[in-house]
């Protein structure tokens, strides 16, 4: 004897909960489509611009106006070797050129507009 | 710079760390500079994480940028660490180069004040699905491009 057939329920959760469902699933392409639909479909009631501006994906570009930054190393060998004398401190380094610390890291954005330095400074907080 | 053919594969190329002290893990990872929402005061390390869905923000830094209490998508997600609340937020990320030219894109991020410090993810569907990546391990060399 066959299967009798199921009817198919008409869906009573809305867009933006579904997509949610997905989302917390960690179903993103999945979420993506059911976006798709929801916007091609245009015939619900529901402003799904949150969803989809975090759902889109966009393309990168290259920015030519950033500065080069540089090789780290320094810098992380200078955190390595003092940290213990600067603990609970922000510091900033060039190279292994300490140029400021402060517990509080606007003191030390001040003391870096006073005395602008050649290359960024690296900013690390001293935990 | 890589080149894929005749055609440029990447446009900038990082060093990346192993370790991080504020992140310590039991085995090597890769840590990447990026700088976020262009602002040059945001420096950080975050490490790719091709595993998880969305990236992650360092509660700490979000609330340094003034992200904690950004109008987002809310959002619940199963982590390692629990359930935590938070929201979905598109953040504009700049992957600094120290050679060639950095990379700006959006992506997007889970800021919630729950998250544990210290730690920043770049996830893959949210940010690295939609970008070319490669690693030289030998020598610590990260290359990305649009």
């Amino acid at each position: 004897m066959g299967q009798p057939l199921r009817k198919a329920e008409p869906e009573t959760q809305s867009y933006s909960d579904r997509i949610r469902e997905l989302v917390e699933s960690d179903m993103v392409g999945g979420a993506r489509l059911l976006l798709a639909e929801a916007l091609e479909k245009g015939d619900h009631d529901e402003d799904l611009s949150g969803w989809e501006s975090v759902l889109t994906e966009t393309k990168g570009r290259p920015n030519p106006d950033v500065e080069c930054d540089f090789d780290r190393t320094p810098e992380f060998r200078w955190i390595t070797e003092h940290s213990e004398a600067y603990r609970g401190q922000w510091v900033a380094l060039v190279g292994s050129e300490l140029l400021a610390h402060s517990a509080s890291l606007q003191d030390v954005f001040s003391s870096l507009e006073r005395n602008k330095p050649k290359r960024r400074p690296m900013l690390h907080y001293i935990d | 710079m890589f080149k894929l053919g005749a055609l440029d594969f990447s446009c900038g190329r990082s060093l990346f760390r192993d370790t991080l002290k504020e992140a310590p893990e039991s085995t090597a990872k890769v840590f990447v500079k990026i700088q976020l929402e262009g602002r040059s005061e945001s420096n950080i390390y975050a490490q790719i994480d091709t595993g998880a869905a969305w990236s992650v923000l360092d509660p700490l830094v979000a609330k340094s940028l003034g992200l904690l209490d950004l109008d987002g998508q809310r959002t619940t997600l199963h982590t390692r660490f629990g359930r935590i609340e938070g929201i979905l937020a598109k953040l504009l990320v700049t992957f600094l180069a120290d050679d060639g030219i950095a990379l700006e894109k959006h992506g997007t991020f889970f800021i919630s004040p729950d998250w544990p410090s210290g730690r920043t993810f770049l996830g893959y569907s949210g940010l690295l699905a939609s970008m070319r990546f490669a690693l030289d391990p030998r020598t610590n060399h990260f290359y990305f491009g649009p």
